[in-house]
């Protein structure tokens, strides 16, 4: 048996009475505070424990009288386990496991973000019926065609001649269910510049074919870009893959707090550009991977990239330091790599 | 005049004000009998008053017992441990650990608040934390999903998002205070949906088309709402906030953060034409361009935040009592808040979030030490029904509707 100075919270109000407690080694409990005329007597089974946290008070709730609160100490702490058993205190004081946190949390964060979410993406991305991607894609292109697109300026009779030219090249790619729609628009704001829609809707901006000089081969090496984009599905794996980083970011570090929401800001920065730079090497790789199969060299796909890495020189340094794609070195040197391997 | 003598005033009819004045005013000496009876008079008041709530109004504020700090006993090494032992035990279970995982953290960080010799306590179970969370999570997908298949769909989401703002506001007040303990006693929130739905849809509309020259009002009119309607037991907080304290909090913070935002962004273009003066530099260069205007802008936000948040923090507390169980005070400092905001950031982008447990710590340490409470005499008799008392076993008593949901 021995003594602790705890105090006593009887039920029903803000009242608190100092006792003095016997603590029995049969697990019984007595509360004295004589002045009060109090004497309680508790079999431990019946309480309920709070469990061990840290160096908090120990808290014992007695059925229906109150709440006794205790200073934590060694001895009590063993005399309270005798009824509960195994404790998450016990891990959360372990040194060794401590330790492995430190290194398998970020480790594992990574391999969340890096590998799982990006996997979970393929199979939303899959899961999504094709009517749902066909209402997004045209929601977005009027949208985009309210504000930065405007019609092309780009003479009727080239335009139908390198549709027919892309008639043959597409005929002349692995079958496919995806339907192409390729569309040619005028548009200051986003400069030389090619999009794809998740529905295989592909919008080329004057600006790049006049950038090209309507050269097929540059164009076409962009649009094969472009086919990866859609054939990989890439929309929908950004948006699931934006959309489970957030969730999980929130939910792993989530107690609400303004300095983490900056954290989750500039994470989530890092991660979308991270998910799209993966998702433009592998356009990348589909475009030159299909070149050779339309009748084109690899050095079509590294002159659009020269090019392409030309204008972005001129352009304002902010344009090009806020776009996502890979470094346009890097993704030269892969065309012409690639052009190598082939000879 | 003549009369004067015979005739003893009806001292049983007046107010403790008119009786403390008579007491002040009368002659002592001519009239002993009388001064008995004004102080029997009083004597009876004060024992009503303590009983009959409306007479608070009249009555002279209740006196301290004492004035005692606010102390945080928790320590950033201790913390840490529980922290990322929990954090490894989240990621491993794909996120459904994190229930249990909040329910220690907070209790850590709720026990280690000492006030008057007696601590506070969390009272949540990972159960009521996991359904929030689910239908928080399941709220926010719908509505990311939506906003990509359909503006319009995701359009009408928020919407009823916005109408039901009120609702979901008031229960997450409401969990929150429930959750809070102190004594053996639940703190608690009276539901007021209609004065909700008063504050949170039409003020906030009303400061809307008013091009946000309203907002100050609005703000008030939240803290104003959550504070009236707080209780403890069966006591209730009483607040009294002024709205011009409000504009002035609103209108330095908004001319602060001007001022510190032309500045870092005036150095920040100088240092970003100086560094990207070639084109193919520039890639890995972007992300940390992109990092940098993000920090700067952190930083403009805790400075002007801090402001805001001191002023109306400090004003909040000085002008919110508990009816006869404690009165608050509250010292921040601005430049206290700023340097504590700015070091927070600086350790949290320094340790890559590690240093998450120590922010905590820290800043419960500054806002505890900036805290005095004034017990007053009523304070030991509070009571608390069954599902007040904070030792009743939580599942019994946790009703479906004790439920935050998690948005954002």
């Amino acid at each position: 048996m021995f003594k602790r100075q705890g105090q006593f919270y009887p039920q029903g109000g803000s009242k608190c009475i100092e006792v003095e407690v016997h603590l029995h080694e049969a697990g019984e409990l007595r509360l004295v505070n004589e002045s009060e005329n109090l004497d309680i007597l508790q079999d431990l089974k019946d309480c309920h424990i709070n469990p061990k946290l840290g160096d908090i008070p120990r808290e014992l709730s007695l059925p229906n009288a109150g709440l006794l609160s205790i200073a934590a100490c060694t001895e009590l702490d063993v005399w309270l386990a005798g009824s509960s058993g195994a404790s998450i205190d016990k891990l959360e004081r372990s040194s060794w496991l401590i330790l492995t946190s430190v290194l398998l949390v970020p480790l594992l964060l990574y391999g969340l973000f890096k590998y799982a979410i990006p996997y979970a993406a393929i199979i939303f991305a899959d899961a999504v019926p094709d009517a749902a991607v066909s209402v997004a894609s045209q929601q977005t292109l009027k949208t985009l065609e309210r504000t930065v697109l405007d019609p092309s300026k780009i003479d009727q009779a080239e335009q139908q001649a390198l549709m027919d030219y892309w008639q043959t090249v597409l005929a002349q790619m692995p079958s496919t269910d995806k339907q192409f729609n390729i569309l040619f628009r005028d548009s200051s704001r986003l400069g030389a510049n090619a999009f794809a829609l998740p529905d295989g809707t592909i919008v080329f901006t004057d600006q790049l074919v006049e950038l090209f000089e309507s050269d097929r081969a540059l164009l076409t090496s962009v649009l094969l870009h472009e086919i990866g984009h859609v054939e990989y599905q890439h929309s929908m794996r950004l948006i699931a893959e934006t959309l489970v980083a957030t969730v999980a970011l929130s939910y792993f570090f989530g107690d609400v707090s303004s300095l983490l929401e900056f954290f989750g800001g500039v994470s989530n920065t890092i991660l979308q550009n991270q998910f799209t730079q993966d998702l433009e090497w592998e356009a990348d790789n589909f475009a030159l991977s299909h070149l050779e199969q339309v009748g084109l060299s690899n050095q079509a796909f590294a002159d659009a990239m020269t090019k392409l890495a030309e204008k972005i020189g001129e352009q304002s340094q902010m344009d090009s330091i806020l776009q996502s794609h890979p470094l346009m070195q890097e993704r030269i040197q892969n065309a012409l790599e690639a052009n190598q391997k082939k000879r | 005049m003549s009369n004067m003598d015979e005739s003893i005033p009806d001292y049983k009819h007046y107010s403790l004000a008119e009786l403390l004045e008579a007491k002040s005013t009368i002659d002592k000496e001519a009239f002993p009998e009388r001064l008995a009876i004004i102080e029997q008079c009083i004597a009876q008041f004060d024992t009503h008053s303590a009983a009959q709530q409306n007479a608070s109004e009249n009555a002279p504020p209740a006196k301290a017992l004492r004035s005692v700090p606010v102390r945080f006993l928790g320590n950033g090494r201790e913390f840490f441990n529980i922290w990322i032992v929990n954090l490894l035990l989240t990621i491993a279970t794909l996120g459904i650990y994190s229930a249990w995982a909040t329910v220690r953290n907070n209790r850590y960080l709720y026990s280690n608040v000492e006030i008057d010799g007696h601590r506070m306590s969390y009272l949540a179970t990972p159960k009521q934390i996991l359904i929030g969370r689910a239908i928080g999570v399941l709220l926010f997908a719908s509505y990311y999903v939506l906003s990509v298949l359909s503006p319009l769909l995701s359009g009408l989401l928020l919407l009823l998002l916005f109408a039901l703002t009120p609702m979901l506001v008031c229960m997450s007040i409401r969990f929150r205070m429930r959750m809070t303990g102190y004594r053996n006693v639940r703190f608690g929130f009276t539901v007021r949906y209609g004065r909700a739905f008063v504050v949170f849809v039409l003020y906030t509309l009303l400061a809307l088309i008013t091009f946000g020259i309203l907002y100050p009002l609005l703000f008030k009119k939240i803290d104003e709402f959550i504070y009236e309607n707080m209780t403890y037991g069966d006591a209730e907080f009483e607040t009294d906030l002024s709205t011009g304290e409000y504009f002035l909090a609103t209108i330095a913070a908004g001319v602060i953060a001007g001022v510190v935002i032309a500045l870092l962004f005036g150095v920040s273009i100088g240092a970003g034409a100086a560094a990207f003066s070639s084109a193919d530099d520039a890639k890995p260069i972007s992300q940390f361009f992109i990092i940098g205007m993000l920090l700067l802008y952190m930083i403009a936000l805790a400075i002007s935040s801090s402001f805001y948040k001191a002023l109306i923090r400090n004003h909040i507390f000085t002008n919110t009592q508990i009816r006869n169980v404690a009165r608050f005070d509250s010292k921040v400092s601005v430049m206290g808040l700023i340097y504590l905001r700015l070091t927070n950031l600086a350790l949290l982008v320094c340790t890559l979030g590690f240093g998450m447990p120590w922010i905590k710590v820290r800043s419960a340490r500054f806002f505890a030490r900036a805290t005095t409470v004034e017990v007053l005499p009523g304070y030991e008799e509070v009571i608390a029904s069954a599902e007040e008392s904070a030792n009743a076993i939580g599942d019994e008593v946790s009703s479906v509707f004790d439920v935050d949901v998690a948005i954002g």
